[in-house]
């Protein structure tokens, strides 16, 4: 086999100028934002005269919804920085050598995004300034102090991982891709641990660890389809399509994998009496009375703008995180197709995205029973910070809600952008991208002639 | 060499990069860890040689709840300085509706159940929930992140997040000057008023109560009976007696949940 070289960019063109810029200063905007979040609490409110006015209140979560976007934006980068990790142990722990010029770039993107994933979690904190406590006080018994300890080594071992790629030494790099994919199971294990062992009827499962290590690995795999391709035609790097292919196959396997353990929970849940309100909740939103009488326009009309996740369940993961992708990748005329290969990464780079929300917000939102069987009214003294759907006759521990301020999304976006932005400095100050990457001229016999069309 | 690539890192380099990498991890861990080892400081609420332990209880009688006092929240209020816009105790309407139309209707206060088996402190990743030596639950708000992992794991919604500054000021007539206003970003919920048992303890008083059942007490309810099962002469172990002799139940919110509630109701 020849031998790989990765050698970095020159970056002096000014496109990558330009994207620097743009995402530095996305990045610095989502960094003030958060700022104002730490400085004047999550759930503060400009006044009429103050100029925070239009980004009105800073994040909409709320007693009854006390975890938002910032949790769902870092389950859902733990979950592409393990997918990727994975994808670059492809050729020293499972042997398909053909993968190895993807390995410095998986494990690079898979670091930043661990540290996105931690910087999701510790800027969504109200005190982020006591980032040293949970190292400090360590407590054995709650899954999220494990976690810390999970998260931090994981980061340690990408690190180590990639110095033992740059170092070229063949030993090492397979003894730690094997570390460091058992890790990242772990990682992905420990956080749906901290959901499925919740006392909330739509949290308690123990298929949510698994379902998290699946989703996890499609959405991974589909992201670094994505930036593979987007990297080597902007650096006018020379790939092999057949890698491509050769990892959508992987993606199918992945997709029907998180299909079926979708399918299972979901199933279980409505089979059971105790959690089958719960179910329908989950799948036809809070007007499931009506729905379940046959009035299927209030399927579409919420009370709440915020409470749309039995639209993000049918058609953002179900859909096209799950069914279209899967027909794409496994249709004869469509799989072997470089764009429809491209569209199915991207389809599920956005359901993983919305399987993420739905799992963290209808576990919240869904009534709390007090006392079973009885509704449970706090007439006077429901808390303002409640955000729950109030009507003249209620019920207060009902479905609560929760829309997605633009505070929150600005964070998001600036976290997210950090990462673009600390990729692109990689690719520049390290030998991070192959030369050119090409398929084992054993296995496909129509490499020349596909690599010969990716050159110009 | 006329290759365009640059020399890889060689095996020594690496092994000295990744044991600088590692040394300085484990050093800085390390660091972080020596507070911890310090010994724990001395909680409050500690019993002494010649008192047992106390078993704190509250009883809430639905039976004797009236449908417009508010005295409880009130009190609640004046003695822990609770955020405005939150309550710590609130009045809660049971509703039962029955297959003719009728409805089973009680009204009854809802606090924080200060379970003996409490998922909030079971989750807390910094231990700012804590289980004092009397077993009631407190959170150390100096220690807290603010992650709201502890009111994700509450199944009664009673613990609370201030989401920000509280906007009443300490000066204001109704707020207790002992206690400061409530932060934003860290948790908080109901403690069983554990400063105000303490300073009662303090000053001798032979039954030490939380501001509510003294509040329902005063208002002639009767409705919070709170007391320590370990003295006989207590309210709440009067009140237990009594039910006892009455062949009446109390229970606590949830138990299937396996938290083990210290608030137990009558007629829910």
């Amino acid at each position: 086999m020849n031998k790989i070289y990765f050698r970095a960019i020159e970056g002096k063109s000014s496109q990558y100028f330009i994207a620097l810029v743009i995402f530095g200063g996305l990045a610095a905007i989502g960094m003030l934002v958060t700022y104002l979040m730490y400085d004047l609490g999550l759930g503060f409110k400009g006044g009429e005269d103050s100029i925070l006015e239009p980004l009105g209140r800073l994040t909409g979560m709320n007693s009854r919804v006390p975890w938002g976007l910032g949790i769902v934006m870092a389950i859902y980068y733990i979950g592409l920085s393990a997918g990727s990790l994975v994808i670059s142990a492809l050729s020293s722990v499972f042997g398909q050598k053909e993968y190895k010029p993807f390995g410095r770039m998986g494990v690079y993107l898979s670091i930043l995004l661990i540290i996105a994933a931690l910087m999701s979690i510790i800027l969504d904190w109200g005190r982020p300034d006591r980032i040293v406590n949970p190292f400090i006080y360590f407590n054995p018994s709650s899954m999220f102090s494990i976690n810390t300890l999970l998260y931090s080594v994981y980061m340690f071992i990408g690190f180590l991982y990639l110095l033992a790629m740059f170092a070229e030494n063949e030993k090492w790099v397979g003894r730690i891709a094997l570390l460091a994919v058992f890790w990242a199971v772990l990682v992905h294990s420990g956080t749906g641990f901290i959901f499925g062992g919740t006392l909330r009827e739509l949290y308690e499962s123990p298929l949510l660890v698994p379902s998290f290590v699946a989703a996890a690995l499609s959405s991974g795999t589909a992201l670094i389809i994505l930036v593979i391709q987007i990297t080597f035609k902007a650096a006018n790097r020379k790939l092999d399509t057949e890698l491509i292919k050769g990892l959508s196959k992987l993606l199918a396997v992945f997709i029907i994998v998180v299909l079926y353990f979708i399918t299972v929970e979901n199933l279980f849940r409505g089979y059971v009496a105790k959690s089958r309100e719960a179910e329908w909740y989950f799948l036809f939103g809070e007007n499931f009375h009506q729905v379940l009488n046959g009035d299927w326009k209030a399927f579409f009309t919420p009370r709440s703008a915020g409470n749309i996740h039995h639209f993000m369940f049918w058609i953002g993961l179900i859909l096209v995180g799950t069914i279209l992708p899967a027909l794409i990748l496994f249709i004869k005329k469509l799989k072997d197709s470089i764009t429809w290969i491209n569209l199915a990464s991207l389809m599920v780079v956005v359901g993983v995205l919305c399987e993420r929300y739905i799992i963290v917000i209808p576990g919240q939102t869904n009534k709390v029973e007090l006392v079973k069987g009885a509704k449970v009214i706090f007439k006077d003294s429901i808390d303002k910070l409640a955000g729950t759907i109030t009507n003249a006759n209620d019920v207060s521990m009902g479905i609560a809600q929760y829309n997605i301020s633009l505070s929150e999304i600005l964070q998001a976006v600036g976290i997210g952008s950090l990462v673009v932005f600390a990729f692109l400095l990689g690719v520049k100050l390290f030998d991070l991208l192959p030369t050119e990457a090409k398929a084992l001229s054993t296995e496909s016999p129509a490499t020349s002639s596909s690599s010969e069309q990716e050159k110009d | 060499m006329s290759d365009p690539v640059k020399k890889p890192i060689d095996r020594r380099s690496f092994i000295k990069m990744g044991t600088l990498v590692g040394a300085g991890t484990v050093a800085s861990y390390g660091l972080t860890l020596l507070p911890a080892i310090q010994k724990e400081r001395e909680l409050p609420g500690a019993s002494d040689s010649k008192d047992p332990k106390p078993i704190w209880r509250m009883i809430i009688d639905s039976r004797k709840c009236v449908d417009d006092c508010k005295d409880c929240i009130k009190a609640c209020r004046t003695e822990n300085n609770v955020h405005e816009d939150l309550f710590w105790i609130r009045k809660a309407t049971i509703v039962r509706e029955m297959a003719n139309g009728q409805k089973l209707e009680v009204t009854a206060p809802m606090l924080c159940n200060q379970c003996d088996n409490p998922p909030c402190h079971q989750v807390c990743p910094v231990n700012a929930t804590f289980i004092r030596p009397d077993d009631i639950v407190d959170v150390d708000k100096h220690r807290c992140i603010g992650c709201r992992y502890c009111v994700i794991g509450c199944p009664y919604d009673v613990r609370l997040f201030n989401f920000y500054e509280n906007p009443a000021k300490a000066t204001d007539d109704n707020m207790n000057p002992i206690y400061p206003i409530r932060m934003h970003g860290v948790a908080e919920s109901c403690n069983f008023c554990a400063s105000k048992l303490d300073k009662e303890k303090y000053i001798g008083k032979p039954h030490p109560s939380t501001a509510c059942a003294d509040a329902c007490q005063a208002a002639g309810h009767n409705a919070i009976v709170f007391g320590d099962l370990n003295k006989p002469d207590s309210p709440a172990s009067k009140k237990i007696a009594e039910l006892v002799k009455n062949k009446v139940m109390a229970k606590g919110l949830r138990e299937d949940l396996g938290t083990k509630p210290k608030v137990l109701y009558i007629g829910l």
